[in-house]
């Protein structure tokens, strides 16, 4: 499987497909030119890293519903919005719905460039965050349910006298349990744990 | 009344005898007024009885005096002689011998006998010859009474008339009263009668008098100038109106070839021929005729517009004798309507920048494609190079391709500064490709972002129309545009067509779309200015769509379908097929189909 960043292009206008595959080319950059959102749905692999450089007004399915469609999937590479003119409540939109950035034609080619860059970090940093919270899970998944009500309790700040109070077991046991949790999940402090906790729940517990 | 007539006749006789021997005085005197025979036994004496006397001297110089006379009123007497020897019966022939001599005794009442001589002298050579032969055989030199020469002389030189006062007008009147009175009365008669008919004659002539006046008033207080034409074409009358407004006078056209002053030369500046002057066609075939638009030129050499009715005057008999021309000086009107067209024109031409306004967005779009093109190719390509990666090939590639894409930029400009350019040219033959193209550059992008499809189909031999390019392109637009924002929250398929199809001698254009329909807007009301279902709209598209079709003497209709979708069209007239060989091409593909020749479809 390929895991170079990879620009995905979305246009509906042959030429300006060919152009920025070609300015992409002019920069080592690979990439792979779509004329319509549907095709790129259907070639779609969340697993490619990567950014979408996506035009904004096109046949059937303008750019702004295949952001929405991808809003859904769990991952997919960063959008950026190539508008016309006067597009901007468009991009305004865009943007909202989470594009990293809108560049209005005709563009410099260098500021599609940094965006295209930019980009593709944000899909490492992206994909680097959604690799750890796939390992904390993974992890979280060797737990017992006595050890996962005792990592409850442990992220809910309480102390072991309490917990074994609550749980209605002996302090030596909370403690034997505490080290299990923290030898399976791989921590080795209490603040580790609770940043891998709060990983899984970003509103945090 | 004959006889009283010879009678008179006698009575002269006997008073011009007054120098005749005795036996000659009882001769007559002793015939009876009324006898006839007298004037028989008399001239048989004068003429053929030699026995009873032989002329004396002064009966010669009665007969030299007679012979005179007569001569001198041969005149007088020609009348009366016709109708001695045959008395007429009628009795206005005597009255008139009555009247006459009634004229000659007034005329010459001491003279009377003169005429007495003149009328007993039948014939003035017979007489002569009468006196010359009278002796029957004596010498007519030796008369029977020797006079002496002086006695003969003193005769001579005696005035005619000296013994003559005998028969005055006393006399007369009291003979002939009864003739005198009804001469008199005849004359009255007539008299009265002659000036009756004076009379008459003058108020004739002043009625016809007051009724051309009345004539020349009506004409000339005509507005419309008014003159008329004999039948080789030269004026007859003219009115007020007329010389103002050709500033030529009456008298300058009349009996003049009006066709020649005022009608010589047409709009074009080349000269008007004779036999194709409605003025003179109109007695040439008895026709009236209208012409609603023609050319009169003034004295000054200056012209004006003229619209006039031309019509065949006749005579009593219904013969044609010329014809009668109304015309009006049509420049006011004329300048009216170039206003209204000027506005019109104006008005499409605001309706067309602001629809251009409208579609701003998607226009710049349709531009910006282009040059993003253009800038993402080169600097690419710059890129390619300052890298090393560059290949000549490659570069080469690039450099058509942004070439290519500048075309298209220029193309789409084009487009639009025709669209916009106020000045129109003229009817013309179009490729009907060419205007479709205009409608699908300019609407593309907006066409794209509503997500509507747009088609172009052209059947065979519709390919080229005489139009006003823009201004067809304006209809196009309009109404696609129409059909675009017709669609825009269906979501049912979205496609407008243009379809353009031969119909005989025209071309039908087409816009269908596969919008909802037109829905409760009535088709009545649907070409009406101001009747919009758009927010932002003034609703004047599809009525200065409609003038702009009537213009080209179509009508814009529409057919329309809940749920299926409305057609707009109109007809063309087709510009000469076969400019180009692929109308024939295409018909020789019948299975082809008449719309499958030319058809594209822009995404």
């Amino acid at each position: 499987m390929n895991n170079e960043p990879t620009v995905f292009i979305v246009d509906d206008d042959n030429e300006v497909r060919a152009a920025i595959g070609l300015l992409m080319d002019s920069v080592g950059l690979p990439n792979e030119t779509f004329d319509s959102a549907w095709t790129y749905l259907a070639r779609f692999d969340p697993a490619r890293p990567g950014c979408l450089i996506l035009d904004v007004r096109m046949r059937q399915m303008s750019g702004l519903e295949l952001q929405q469609r991808l809003a859904e999937e769990p991952i997919h590479p960063p959008v950026i919005i190539i508008t016309g003119h006067g597009d901007v409540p468009m991009a305004v939109r865009a943007v909202k719905n989470g594009a990293v950035d809108f560049i209005e034609k005709p563009f410099n080619d260098q500021a599609l460039l940094d965006a295209v860059h930019r980009a593709i970090e944000i899909d490492a940093e992206q994909r680097g965050h959604a690799l750890e919270v796939a390992s904390v899970q993974e992890r979280m998944e060797r737990l017992t349910k006595r050890e996962r009500e005792v990592l409850d309790q442990i992220v809910a700040g309480k102390r072991n006298k309490v917990i074994a109070a609550d749980l209605g077991i002996s302090q030596s046991t909370v403690e034997a349990h505490r080290a299990k949790v923290m030898e399976k999940l791989e921590v080795r402090s209490l603040s580790e744990l609770m940043r891998a906790m709060l990983m899984l729940d970003p509103r945090g517990a | 009344m004959i006889s009283s007539l010879k009678f008179f006749w006698l009575s002269t006789r006997a008073v011009e005898q007054p120098d005749t021997d005795l036996q000659t005085r009882t001769e007559l005197s002793s015939g009876t007024p009324n006898d006839d025979q007298g004037i028989v036994n008399w001239g048989a004496s004068m003429h053929g009885s030699p026995p009873v006397f032989l002329p004396s001297t002064d009966d010669v110089i009665a007969d030299a005096r007679r012979v005179s006379r007569a001569s001198r009123s041969t005149d007088a007497r020609r009348g009366l002689r016709r109708r001695t020897p045959k008395p007429s019966r009628s009795m206005l022939a005597a009255l008139i011998k009555l009247l006459l001599t009634m004229t000659l005794l007034l005329s010459n009442v001491g003279v009377v006998p003169t005429v007495g001589a003149a009328l007993q002298d039948d014939d003035p050579q017979q007489s002569r010859a009468g006196v010359q032969s009278d002796p029957g055989g004596a010498d007519p030199t030796l008369p029977r009474h020797p006079r002496p020469a002086d006695q003969v002389l003193t005769a001579l030189s005696q005035a005619p008339s000296d013994h003559d006062a005998l028969f005055t007008l006393g006399d007369a009147l009291e003979r002939y009263w009864i003739g005198v009175m009804v001469g008199s009365g005849v004359l009255l008669a007539l008299l009265a009668l002659t000036s009756r008919v004076l009379h008459l004659n003058k108020r004739l002539s002043r009625a016809n008098t007051r009724l051309e006046r009345r004539q020349q008033l009506i004409l000339d207080s005509v507005a419309e100038g008014i003159y008329g034409v004999d039948l080789e074409g030269r004026a007859t009358f003219v009115n007020k109106a007329m010389e103002r407004m050709t500033g030529w006078r009456a008298e300058e056209l009349i009996g003049n070839d009006q066709h020649e002053i005022i009608h010589h030369t047409r709009a074009d500046g080349e000269p008007h021929p004779r036999e194709e002057c409605p003025v003179l066609a109109t007695f040439r075939d008895n026709v009236p005729r209208f012409v609603d638009e023609d050319l009169f030129w003034r004295r000054n050499a200056s012209s004006f517009p003229v619209e006039y009715s031309a019509t065949p005057i006749r005579d009593e008999i219904g013969e044609t004798i010329g014809s009668v021309v109304v015309f009006r000086d049509i420049t006011e009107r004329r300048r009216a309507a170039e206003r209204i067209s000027q506005h019109e024109a104006e008005q499409t031409h605001f309706s067309r920048l602001s629809t251009i306004g409208e579609m701003a967005s998607g226009i710049a779009h349709e531009l910006n494609q282009p040059l993003t093109a253009i800038t993402t190719n080169a600097r690419a390509c710059v890129r390619l190079i300052d890298s090393n990666r560059a290949d000549m090939t490659i570069c080469a590639n690039v450099m058509t391709k942004i070439a290519e894409q500048a075309e298209r930029a220029g193309e789409v400009i084009r487009h639009i500064r025709r669209f916009v350019r106020k000045e129109q040219p003229e009817i013309s033959p179009v490729a009907v490709a060419d205007m479709f193209d205009t409608v699908l550059v300019l609407l593309r992008q907006d066409a794209r972002r509503a997500n509507v499809l747009l088609h172009q189909q052209i059947g065979a031999g519709a390919d080229r129309v005489m139009a006003q390019r823009t201004q067809i392109e304006q209809v196009l637009l309009n109404l696609a545009r129409n059909a675009v924002e017709a669609m825009s929250d269906q979501p049912r398929e979205r496609r407008v067509l243009l379809v353009a199809r031969r119909y005989h001698d025209a071309v039908e254009i087409r816009v269908v779309d596969t919008g909802p329909g037109l829905g409760e807007l009535s088709p009545e009301h649907l070409f009406e200015a101001f009747v919009t279902t758009k927010a932002q709209g003034l609703g004047v598209g599809l009525s200065i769509s409609t003038g702009i079709v009537e213009a080209h003497g179509g009508r814009l209709r529409v057919d329309s379908t809940a749920g299926i979708g409305a057609t707009f069209y109109f007809s063309l007239p087709c510009a000469g097929a076969g400019l180009d060989s692929e109308p024939a091409l295409a018909s020789l593909e019948p299975t082809a189909g008449v719309l499958s020749k030319r058809e594209t479809t822009h995404e």
